[in-house]
């Protein structure tokens, strides 16, 4: 009955957890028993002695009867792992050192892969989101390539024509000035129609969210701010929902605070403003809005895509004039966060923990397989005795599963540590344009664990129990005859095993090596990059807009600025001053259709782009941007149009000198109105040359057009000072602009220099990490050589000696002993050769400037491991050299 | 038979013998019951008296007998088995099955043995 066989398990179980009835208790009972009849029998007229021997034979075997209770009371299987375990522990215990060498060998390993892979996990595999499947990005795909944003009457067609979305969202990032406190500041800020909130399905902890109504013109100044900023700027205070704050200049109503964490994982907004559109809003013409979508259920992504594709092709033949082969490109939200870099420097990493990972365990391979030779004497006198094979193997797994249990243990304790240190470094791969946002999360999760344990397990499997499993297999099988454990060793495939782990060793590390030696190079290189400017002594901050400015005329911001230049350039220790609409590598600020004014008039849509930049004058002087032709524009709001451009845009002239020539360029209207302004005529006075607008290493050749701040006067200006050397001039500055306006801050100090370095943060830390593993590598590698190497000698010590008594010179045996050492080691280098050989074209679009297969590079990873080989060698079989064929008589 | 099949009936028979026991004797501690089955079945049956023991834990296990400490007829501390309910149904689901497989084998032996 099913009831009876519960009930069994049930109490099989108690018994295994010792409950109920001890041994003791039961042969207390037999004792009883045994007494009992042996009374019963002295009552029918046996003598005691007789009586009692009666009843013992009459009882049969004691032990056999507790044995049969003892294993009906609990669960054999268990109670035998459980000894196994026990014994192997013992073992363990017994060989303390090399126990605690192969766990921490292990552990090394374990936590260098583990931790690599929860940053992996994190930022590649895990989905920013939890409906991320569904979420989309949508951008435009002009005729001649590329992605743009999005317009205003396009969205709202694509909303109203598609049917493979149920919420199409809008979305602007800007930056807005707050002013709810003594000093201003500035948020980041997005503006969205109300769908953004379904999409990403976030919620508010006070207060609401953005709503329809919103979005209305004329109803849209409302705010819903983030947590964070709650608490820094309100002090957590809940009576803040209907409080009014400025932003911009213009009063806000707070509605909302969101919950924390909110958009965390892709994209720390500050503050969320409903974006309405008002009639100047309502073009086709102009580029400005980010577009999520979210499926409808059941749609997939390329019913979506073949869905938008006819959409625009409607609106395509509806407004020819911007729409034509206008297309629609639709990205899933996951894809977005796969920057190219990130993901190879991420691989990359996780290939070199992988590889000390192995190293590791080749190590450990060596560890168990001593060890296990040196037991073989007491296994195979076990076997004889009739030990079971079945359960010496169990035993000697049982050992490799305790040193795999300490090892992940450790390992996950290490990897704890370093994952610390990794955090607090991820952040320099959040530099601009590698859409890591900053409070991406690294955590310990159930796949991390899992991940981790699979390491050790595989490792230990593969690298220990396998050998250990080989070398004492015949022990199990083999007889007692003959002289046991005194067997020539080191038969010829055992021999041939040892020198492979010393080959794949040296493979291993000379590829890592030669990799990391690769990227440093590279990474040299990449700081070296040309930018087209001098960064040296030049320091930049931004002037964030202050209550009073932000309702100014732009002849009175022009006024402004020029005093405020004025002043700082009389600082000592200044010797020249800018403004700039942006700064230096810092994107392209705006990007404006241009064309020739004497050619046939193109529409918006067709025009080929640049970036246009508003600087003074003096920004070339400052940042050291060569002038290659003519001369700069004149300063002063009433100086006639004139521009300056760069070489890549002399291209578009072909062959004309574009000095004299006009360009066509759009007004560039502030933030809110979504329009370009009309075209204005600029005449190209001068050429200069090229600058970096990207991080270092980006591409040196986008077109672009300068033109004077005055006649274009940014909002957000920020101010660049070259200064003397060592001078620091900051508080000087800020003096100097208070004197100008009380209000006015200046944020966001820091130099050119530190700003090159920022945007190749990533690539550093990369390097950095490498070099910690190659290091990692290396070091394990000199142990495992030298052990492999050691053990190797000491089993052929009786052949040596022998060979010594027999009339061989025991330096020349030596030396041959190093030889193949080094014979190993070489193939091992050839190896990682090919290896290399093998991964220089995925490598090579990580390089600048050097080859992945770069022979300087190789030779010096050649030279390094030689040498390390040679001396490990030769301090491994020195003892050779001191062998003495008296102890082989001795019999040792 | 093999020797399992043949430790699997004495088995089974012994599981029996010793519900029988119980039931009509009330507790008893383990030499009651062996002596008693050894009267009964006449000293054929337990060979030996240890074979007893991992038999009773498994018939507590199975839930169709309980013990408990308690003090012998001679002033000695013993373990006294008794007979549960579920026990009480068990015997007499064992007991209608032996009785209806020895009609069935009888019968079948009785027929055999007339036909020529």
């Amino acid at each position: 009955m099913i009831g009876d066989w519960w009930r069994t398990a049930i109490a099989r179980i108690a018994g295994f957890l010792r409950l109920g009835r001890s041994d003791a208790d039961v042969a207390d009972e037999i004792a009883t028993h045994l007494t009992m009849h042996a009374a019963d029998l002295e009552k029918a007229g046996l003598d005691p002695a007789a009586a009692r021997r009666a009843a013992q034979v009459a009882f049969g075997s004691v032990g056999a009867a507790r044995e049969a209770y003892r294993d009906r009371r609990s669960l054999p299987l268990f109670e035998a792992l459980i000894q196994d375990l026990q014994c192997g522990g013992r073992v363990l215990t017994k060989r303390r050192s090399s126990s605690a060498i192969a766990v921490l060998t292990l552990a090394i390993g374990v936590a260098a892969t583990t931790a690599t892979f929860s940053v992996v996990n994190s930022v590649l595999l895990k989905p920013p989101h939890p409906d991320s499947e569904n979420i989309v990005w949508l951008t435009s795909k002009p005729a001649r390539g590329g992605s743009s944003s999005v317009s205003t009457l396009d969205f709202l067609d694509w909303k109203d024509k598609n049917s493979a979305f149920d919420r199409l969202a809008a979305w602007q990032t800007g930056s807005m000035s707050l002013i709810a406190g003594a000093t201003p500041r500035e948020l980041r800020t997005l503006l969205t129609t109300s769908d953004y909130f379904d999409i990403f399905h976030l919620t508010t902890e006070l207060g609401r969210g953005l709503q329809p109504p919103d979005t209305e013109p004329g109803q849209d100044h409302v705010v819903v701010i983030s947590h964070e900023l709650w608490v820094s700027e309100f002090a957590a205070d809940s009576s803040v929902i209907g409080r009014v704050v400025r932003l911009q200049g213009a009063p806000y109503t707070v509605v909302g605070v969101m919950a924390d964490g909110a958009d965390a994982e892709w994209n720390w907004t500050e503050a969320w403003c409903p974006l309405a559109f008002y009639p100047e809003n309502l073009t086709r013409a102009y580029y400005w809005l980010g577009i999520y979508g979210r499926l409808k259920p059941g749609i997939e992504l390329e019913q979506a895509r073949a869905d938008m594709a006819r959409v625009s092709a409607d609106l395509g033949r509806e407004y020819p004039e911007t729409n034509k082969d206008r297309g629609v490109q639709v990205v899933a939200f996951h894809d977005l966060f796969l920057n190219p870099r990130l993901r190879e420097s991420l691989l990359v990493l996780f290939g070199a923990a992988a590889a000390v990972l192995l190293i590791g365990s080749v190590n450990l391979a060596t560890l168990m397989l001593a060890r296990s030779i040196a037991r073989r004497r007491e296994i195979t006198i076990r076997a004889a005795l009739g030990g079971g094979r079945a359960r010496i193997i169990r035993q000697l797994v049982a050992e490799h599963v305790l040193i795999a249990g300490y090892g992940c243990v450790a390992g996950l304790g290490l990897a704890a540590t370093v994952m610390a240190v990794l955090r607090r470094l991820l952040p320099a791969f959040s530099s601009p344009g590698s859409n890591v946002p900053p409070r991406t999360v690294v955590t310990m999760d159930a796949r991390v664990l899992l991940f981790a344990l699979a390491a050790s397990a595989a490792s230990v499997l593969l690298f220990g129990v396998a050998p250990s499993l080989a070398a004492v297999r015949r022990s199990i099988t083999s007889s007692l005859s003959g002289a046991v454990g005194r067997e020539v060793p080191g038969t010829s495939a055992r021999q041939r095993f040892r020198y492979a782990l010393i080959v794949a060793e040296v493979a291993i590390t000379s590829t890592l090596l030669t990799t990391t030696g690769v990227l440093i190079r590279s990474f040299l290189n990449l700081q070296r990059a040309d930018t087209g400017f001098q960064s040296g002594n030049v320091v930049a901050a931004t002037l964030p807009i202050s209550t009073a400015r932000a309702r100014e005329t732009p002849a009175e911001r022009g006024a402004f600025y020029r005093e405020i230049l004025e002043r700082v350039s009389t600082v000592p220790g200044v010797k020249a001053a800018a403004l700039t609409s942006v700064l230096p590598m810092q994107g392209p600020g705006s990007v404006v259709p241009f064309q020739r004014v004497d050619e046939p008039l193109l529409d918006l849509a067709s025009r080929a782009t640049c970036f246009f930049k508003m600087v003074t004058p003096s920004y070339f002087g400052t940042i050291g941007l060569g002038v290659v032709d003519g001369r700069l524009f004149d300063d002063g709001a009433d100086a006639p149009h004139e521009a300056v451009i760069n070489a890549s845009l002399v291209r578009y002239f072909r062959g004309v000198n574009p000095i004299g020539q006009h360009l066509l360029v759009p007004a560039v209207v502030q933030t809110g109105r979504a329009r370009l302004g009309p075209d204005t005529s600029w005449t190209v006075v001068g050429v200069v040359a090229n600058e970096q607008i990207g991080g270092l290493g980006a591409r040196l050749g986008v077109a672009g057009v300068y033109v004077n701040l005055e006649q274009s006067p940014t909002r957000h200006p920020s101010i660049l000072l070259r200064t003397e050397a060592g001078a620091d001039v900051q508080r000087d500055v800020r003096l100097a602009v208070s004197s100008v306006d009380r209000d006015q801050s200046v944020d966001d100090i820091r130099t050119l220099d530190a700003m090159k370095a920022g945007s190749i943060a990533g690539e550093r830390t990369r390097v950095q990490l490498l070099g910690v593993f190659a290091a990692a590598a290396l070091l394990l590698s000199v142990v495992g050589v030298y052990s492999v190497m050691a053990h190797a000698v000491e089993q052929q010590m009786r052949e040596f000696s022998l060979r010594v008594a027999l009339g061989a010179h025991a330096r020349v045996l030596m030396w041959r002993a190093v030889a193949r050492g080094l014979f190993a080691a070489a193939a091992g280098g050839l190896i990682g050769l090919a290896a290399e050989y093998g991964v220089r074209r995925e490598l090579s679009s990580a390089l600048v400037g050097v080859h992945a297969f770069d022979p300087m590079t190789l030779a010096a990873v050649g030279l390094v491991m030689g040498a390390m080989t040679s001396v490990t060698a030769i301090v491994a079989a020195r003892r050779v050299g001191d062998v003495d064929p008296v102890r082989l008589v001795r019999g040792d | 038979m093999s020797r399992k099949d043949h430790s699997d009936v004495q088995q089974g028979t012994l599981a029996l013998m010793v519900l029988t026991t119980l039931e009509t004797m009330g507790p008893q501690h383990g030499y009651g019951i062996a002596r008693r089955i050894e009267q009964t079945s006449g000293h054929r049956l337990l060979l030996n008296h240890g074979t007893l023991y991992p038999a009773l834990l498994k018939l507590e296990q199975s839930g169709w007998i309980t013990s408990r400490l308690g003090v012998s007829d001679n002033n000695r501390r013993a373990r006294f088995y008794s007979i549960t309910k579920r026990g009480r149904a068990q015997l007499k689901v064992e007991a209608d099955n032996w009785n209806r497989t020895a009609t069935i084998v009888d019968r079948f032996l009785k027929t055999s043995r007339e036909t020529p």
